[in-house]
Parts: C-alpha cells; structure tokens; sequence
C-alpha cells in the first residue's frame, strides 16, 4: 500500500502529457498488468470521451488489493477533467459482488495533493485528504458513525473470528498515514471511538452492550518492525465475560508495544481498574517450534490494589456464580506475578491490614498483615500476621502464621492461637500435592479453656469448669476430613470422646458427619446448671454410635446414657423432673404439680438411664428397665424416692428438639 | 429331559439378566415420590399432579 | 434342580420388587431441607423458566440455554441460582436413594426426576430431549 502512489504517478503523468497535447480528443489506454507492493492490477483500461470535464472510464478484469481479490472494477466518473487538475465528479466504483460505492476526487501539484469522498451504500462518507508526493507523503482517512458491521466485513479474517459473536455499533475513525515509500519509515497514528458497540455469543453469557471505548494506536515502521503505543479507554457500557461482569467506567489500558515478524512485545504496559487500582505489565510473545504464538515471559504488578472494590466487581461476582459462600473484603494488596515458557515463575501476594470475613459472619480475620511469596524452583516462606479473628462467637487472639510454601508442599510450622484464657496448637499442618491431588494432615491440642469465659462468649448460661481437647491426626482426603484415633474433649469434669470422626465435604452442598461419641463421667451438676434444665447431682456416662449429621443436623444415631458407676450424692430437683416430665408430653407435667410430690423440691434417685434411636426422623426411646407399659427413665431411691417412667416409645425427633427447647428456653447447641 | 432342562436355564439366565435392574428399581414408587416433591418445590395443586401419574412411559 | 434354584432365585426377586414398589422414603430431615430451599429458590427461578432463559435439562438438570433473555446486569445471578439449583437437585438425587438404603439408584432417581419434571413443565417452557431444546 505504501509504494502504491509512486508506481502509478507515471501513468497519472503520461495521461496529463496526453491531455495537453488534444484537450478535445478522446483517450483509450490498457495495461496488461500494474504491480506494486500490496497491489496487483490485471487488464486495466482506462477510457475517456474527452479530457476536461466529460465522463470517463476505468475498468480493471482483476484486481488484489491488500490480500482482497476483486473482480470486474470499474469507475465510472460522471464528470473527469485534467486540467488544472485531475479530477473526477460523481464517480462511482463498482466491483463483482459488492454494491456500487460513490466517489469522487481530485489529485493536485507536484505533491499530488489527494482530496477524495468514498461513500459505501448506506454508510456515512469516508474523506480521504493527504499528499501522495513530496518529502513527507501522507494520507488521512476520517469517518465518522461508521458501521462496525460493514467495517468488519472488509476483512474477510475479522468478520469470520467474530461472527459467533455478532457485534454490532458505530465507530469514528481518524486515522492518519504519514512517510510512506521506499526509503521512508512508516508512521501510523489512529484514533478509532467506539459508541454503543454491542456483541453478543449465542448463548448469552459472552456479550457486552451500549460499549463506548476510545482506542488510539500510534506506530512507527523501522524496517520490519514495528514500535509503537495503543491505548484504550472503556468510558461506559458492560460487559459479560463468561462469569465475569464489568462495568466500564474508569477502565483504562495503556502500553508500549513492538511487533516485528510473528513476535510481540509489550512493554510499560498499565491497566487501571476504576477504584480498584493499577496493573503495571510487561508481555513477550515468539512463536513456538510449531509455529503458533506463544508467551515468552510476561510480569504483572499491581501495588496498593483496594481488596473492597475487587471484592466487589470481581471476586464476589465469581463465587456467586460458583455457588461458593460470600466474603466480605478490605484492605490493601500488592500482587506480583512473572510468568515465562514454562509458566508461572514467581509470584508474591502481600496484604496490608486486610479484614477478611465469611459474608454470613461465621469467621472473621480481623486484620492481617501478611507475605506469601512463592517461587516454582525453590521453596519460600511465608508469614501472615493477624491481629484478631473471630470463629463463630469465640474471639481469638493475635497470632502469627509462618509456613514454607513450594508448589507441591505447604507446611505451617507450629502455632498457639490464643483462645480466650487459653491456646490453640496447632502442632501440624501440612498439605501435600500427590498425584495431582491435594492431601492435608492436622495435629492440634486445645488448652483447657475456662468454661466461665467460654459459655460467656458464646452467649451461654455461666457454666463451670473446663474444656479442652486433644486432635493427634486428622487427614484431608479427597474431600473428606477424618480424624485418626480419637479426640478427646475434657468437658464438665468429665470427657467426651470421639472416634471414627468423619466429615464428607465439609463445604459442599450437603456436608455429613460420622462419628461414635463416648461420654464418661459427666457432672450433671454442671451441666444442668448450665442448660437450666434444673438441678439434678450425680455423673453421667453416655455413648453415641452411628452419629450421622447431614447439613450439621442429626439424621441417625444410637444414643444411650445412664448413670456413671461409683458412688457419689445423687439428688433431682422437682424441677428438673418436671422438665423431664414435660419431654414426654404436656400432660404429665401438670399430673406431677398437682400431685402431692409438688411439695418436695428435691428427690433421690438410684439410676437415670435413657436410650434414643434415631432414623428417619423418629427417635425411638427406652429406658433402664421395662414396667407396665413403660421403660423407667430414673429410678428413684431413698426417701423421698421419685420414678419417672415413659410411655411414650417413638417420639418425632423434630418435636423432640421443640419440647427441650421450651424446657432449657434455648435453642439447644443440635440445631 | 436335558433339553427342557437348558431351556429353563437360559429363560432363568435371560430373565434375571434383562430384568433385574428394571424390578429391583421401584421405578413407579420414585415417580410419585418425584411427583409429590414437583409438587412442593413448584408449589402446584394435587389436582395438576394427579393427572399425569396414570400415564406410563 | 439347578432350575428349581434359579426359578426360585427369580420368584425372590419378584417378590422383593412387589414389595418394593410400594411407597419410597422422602420425608426425612434431609430431604425436607433440600426440598425447602428449592421451594424458595423457585420463586426466582420460575420467570427465567417462563422467559426460556433457563430450561430443564434431560439429565435432571436445570440450564442456562439462554441468557440473552436476562437482561445483561442479571446474568451473573440466573448463573448463581441455576448453580444452586443443581447442587441441590444432586444432593436430592443422592439424598432419597441414600434414604431408601439404595446409594446405587442414585442414577435411576435423576432418571425419573428428569422424566417427571419435564413431564410437569408448565406450557411455554423449555424442556431438553436427545440435545435438542424446544418448548412446551
């Protein structure tokens, strides 16, 4: 396209000496073939029926333009002059397949000064103004509204890679050509302003509508390559990438970039994100043994990005659409990431004061000082600082994270967590990539925590004691944690111990877990106290078996407790018998009070043992032992002594809950 | 009779070879049990849903 | 006397399966949560059924087939809720053959699922059969 002007000048020239000498005589000529670089003109004849203002002809059998074949073009200028420069009015150009375009032009002086207006059907027109000639030959092209449709049909390319797509808007050009021809280094600077651009894939989810974008473009040839700048602003509009949804606005990219045979460079490049921040970048792309582009290295930086306003426009959108759990962000990051042939290289994540919560307020980091940088050669380590967290209602303490990171192994060396009065250890944490697969080992112990700070914390009645717990091993596999051994939790003078701890997919949409509880020793005193159930003295053992929650909630169990074995007081408030009373119905409660045992506030008791087995929904009950048509849940002993037997076998678990809460006047911790 | 003999053994082998799947799975039990959470989930009326339960595909 | 074991061994199966088409366990507390939040869910999924923005696939699935009836700002939500929809129709599926202690008729439930929900698709949705959308 470049060397266009000058082979042509001597055709242009030979018709200007013609003209002179018969200005009233008639003119044929034909070429065989015209070549220039980019262009290609076979059987060319240009016709005129007089040299000054009469009409006149061109016709071209084949022509190739830029890589576009074109057959059968013919001009055809209404009113063609020479003199005093070449001129032609109410052209218009025609070629095989394509409607007939108006044009109409004049060529001037020695720097063949070009003005010229091409108006496509149904399109605005296009000016073309510049010198073909001269020290500095150059051309401008303007149009404005033009059709992106029919300005992406001209590249046979572009229009099939983005007629999935279906796009459709207006766009001003202003573009600009400058030093063209041999000798010369190219320069090209356009501005291209794009205005209620839309696209749209079939299904929907890639698409982008009222799009205004401004994109300017300013390169330099030197040789075969090419250097120039491209920048773009997004000013309005949306946009739906897949998951990901945009809207425009203070979005703005600016680089640097070099192009010489198949390989790409960016450089200085800078994505600013409204309200977000800056991504400073650099790319290099070569081309592959097979010969498809591929990326060389490429380094991303992004200083002080603002975590609240990524939270909101990018990472909350994304778990949305994944279904995963909300969080709710702050703070400032710096990110770095380089990349090279073999993919990322080094990356480095650092935050400065960040708040992270779980949006439905289950935990919170509260403020989290943290570096994490990773390297695929060699491992790194990383520390986190956080100065508070939240787990449900239990605070916890400042403490600080340090692990080794490496792109198979993660390794936290050992902590304490700070837990009310007390400590968490976390002995071992590690995960380890096997396979492909991701598999994690956890050890931790729980100092005893004081119970008075902890049922406070929790909202719960002032309990006494303590409460602790021993965690040896848990394994994360395949989306199933499970607890090696047991874990014991020392709670209410007594323990708890579990075994078979399972926990299937923990985050998925229905978490299970399997477990058998044993339960030794428990104080009741304690524990009535503290759930408000009413006073009964004595110790407690129980086992659980088969315990399986689904979505947290029990589905099946088989529960048992009965009265520890030894000798200590064993006394039951009125109370507590009432509300024991009560679990199996509303009658009996009130058969009790009016009876003559509503004058004694205490009684005793030999043994309290109560089973429950629960399937589908039913627990089925039974006691220590069978009388009449019941089973006897405590069996009374010295004076006054008090048996409360059950009658009723299968009670709705559900129901169940509901009558023990009325009972305790709290939601029980099962819920 | 050998011959019956066989011939009982493969009615029995391609009986409870097509078949089993099909009888184990209470293939009309789960379309009421489908139906009746359609029902619930899509809050529609009995009288909507009883009518289509005749039908057998 | 092979035979009379086999002839046997199928009047078993026939029995069992008598017996087994009597009524299949849905009420249990998981099902019933599952169930809940589908319900509520609906409310917000039906104008997208009746839109054709989403569909009810041939596996027992809901589908985004068509987004472009949402307006562009809403898309990323229909895509949340059909996600949610189809975690929890797996989790329904698994949950009813858990419940009936049958994990194996997990596939068979979805089947008869698919079937019924398609069967009881209101006029003017759309329903998947063999790839291939069409409408109600």
């Amino acid at each position: 396209m470049c060397s266009l002007p000058e082979r042509l000048r001597g055709v242009v020239l030979a018709l200007t000496l013609a003209a002179s000498a018969a200005s009233q005589a008639s003119l044929d000529l034909s070429f065989d073939r015209l070549q220039a670089p980019a262009l290609t003109l076979e059987q060319v004849s240009v016709s005129l029926q007089s040299l000054d203002r009469g009409p006149a002809r061109l016709r071209i059998a084949q022509a190739r333009i830029a890589g576009r074949d074109l057959s059968d073009l013919r001009l055809d200028c209404a009113e063609f002059s020479l003199h005093p420069e070449m001129r032609c009015r109410g052209g218009v150009l025609r070629a095989h397949g394509h409607s007939p375009w108006q044009l109409d032009f004049s060529l001037t002086g020695a720097q063949r000064t070009l003005k010229a207006r091409v108006q496509p059907p149904g399109s605005p027109p296009i000016d073309i103004e510049g010198a073909l000639a001269g020290a500095h030959p150059h051309l401008r092209l303007n149009t404005r509204a033009a059709d992106l449709v029919r300005l992406v049909a001209l590249d046979p390319v572009l229009q099939k890679a983005v007629a999935a797509y279906t796009p459709a808007g207006r766009v001003d050009i202003d573009a600009q050509l400058s030093d063209f021809g041999a000798g010369r280094s190219m320069r090209i600077a356009a501005r291209l302003d794009l205005q209620d651009a839309r696209f749209s894939s079939a299904d929907g989810l890639r698409a982008a509508e009222g799009l205004a974008l401004g994109i300017e473009i300013r390169a330099r040839a030197d040789g075969a390559r090419w250097n120039g700048e491209l920048s773009a602003d997004w000013h309005a509009g949306e946009l739906l990438w897949d998951a990901v949804y945009l809207k425009g606005g203070g979005t703005a990219l600016a680089s640097r970039f070099a192009l010489d045979s198949g390989q790409l460079t960016l450089s200085d490049g800078a994505l600013d994100l409204a309200e977000v921040g800056r991504l400073s970048f650099f790319a290099d792309w070569g081309r592959s043994a097979a010969g498809a582009p591929a990326l060389r290295s490429a380094r991303i930086d992004g200083q002080a990005f603002d975590l609240e306003a990524l939270n909101g426009r990018f990472i909350a959108p994304l778990s949305a659409v994944h279904g995963w759990p909300a969080l709710a962000l702050s703070g400032r990051a710096d990110m770095t990431l380089s990349v090279d042939a073999q993919g990322p290289e080094t990356a480095r994540l650092q935050l400065h004061g960040v708040a992270l919560a779980d949006a439905a307020g289950r935990w919170s980091l509260d403020r989290v000082d943290a570096d994490l940088p990773w390297q695929r050669e060699q491992p790194t380590a990383a520390r986190a600082a956080v100065a508070g967290a939240h787990f449900g209602r239990i605070p916890l303490g400042p403490f600080e994270l340090r692990a080794v990171l490496s792109p198979d192994r993660v390794s936290m060396e050992p902590v304490r967590i700070p837990v009310l009065d007390a400590g968490l250890r976390l002995n071992q944490l590690e995960f380890v990539q096997d396979d492909g697969r991701w598999r994690g080992d956890l050890s931790f112990d729980l100092e005893p925590v004081s119970m008075p700070a902890l049922s406070e914390a929790l909202g719960l009645p002032r309990m006494a004691g303590s409460f602790a717990a021993s965690v040896p091993g848990v394994r994360w596999r395949d989306g199933v944690l499970a607890l090696d051994g047991q874990m014991l939790i020392r709670v209410f003078d007594g323990y708890v111990a579990a075994t078979g701890l399972k926990l299937v997919e923990p985050f998925g949409a229905t978490p299970r877990v399997l477990a058998d509880l044993q339960m030794r020793y428990i104080d009741l005193e304690a524990l009535t106290d503290t759930v408000k159930f009413g006073r009964v003295t004595g110790r407690l053992d129980g086992d659980v078996t088969g315990l399986e929650l689904l979505r947290w909630r029990p589905v099946a169990f088989d529960a048992r407790i009965r009265s520890s074995e030894g000798d200590y007081p064993r006394v039951i408030s009125q109370r507590a018998v009432q509300n024991i009373t009560a679990l199996g119905g509303p009658g009996a409660a009130a058969a009790i009070q009016r009876s003559f045992l509503g004058f004694f506030e205490r009684f005793g008791y030999r043994r309290i043992g109560l089973s429950c087995v629960l399937r589908d929904g039913v627990c089925d009950m039974d006691g220590l032992d069978h009388k009449g048509g019941g089973f006897v849940l405590i069996e009374g002993g010295g004076v006054p002594a008090l048996s409360v037997v059950g009658y009723n076998r299968r009670v709705d678990w559900p129901e169940l809950l509901d009558r023990l809460s009325r009972v305790t006047g709290a939601t029980p911790v099962v819920r | 009779m050998n011959r019956a003999l066989y011939a009982l053994l493969i009615a029995a082998a391609m009986l409870s070879g097509c078949v089993t799947i099909n009888i184990y799975f209470p293939a009309a039990a789960a379309e009421k049990a489908a139906d009746r959470i359609i029902d619930e989930v899509w809050q529609l009326k009995k009288e909507q849903g009883a009518k289509p339960e005749g039908k057998q595909p | 006397m092979n035979a009379l074991k086999r002839i046997a061994l199928l009047a078993a199966l026939v029995a069992s399966a008598a017996w087994a088409q009597g009524n299949l366990e849905i009420n249990t507390p998981a099902i019933s949560q599952i169930k809940s939040g589908m319900q509520a869910r609906h409310a917000q999924l039906a104008p997208h059924y009746a839109s054709g923005a989403v569909g009810l696939g041939a596996d027992g699935t809901v589908a985004l087939r068509d987004a472009s009836a949402v307006p562009l700002a809403q898309r990323q939500a229909v895509q949340g809720l059909v996600a949610q929809e189809n975690a929890d129709r797996a989790a329904l599926y698994r949950e009813i053959a858990r419940a009936n202690g049958h994990p194996e008729w997990e596939a068979d439930i979805r089947n008869t699922f698919a079937q019924r929900w398609i069967e009881r698709a209101q006029p003017g949705w759309y329903v998947q059969s063999g790839g291939q959308w069409s409408r109600k």
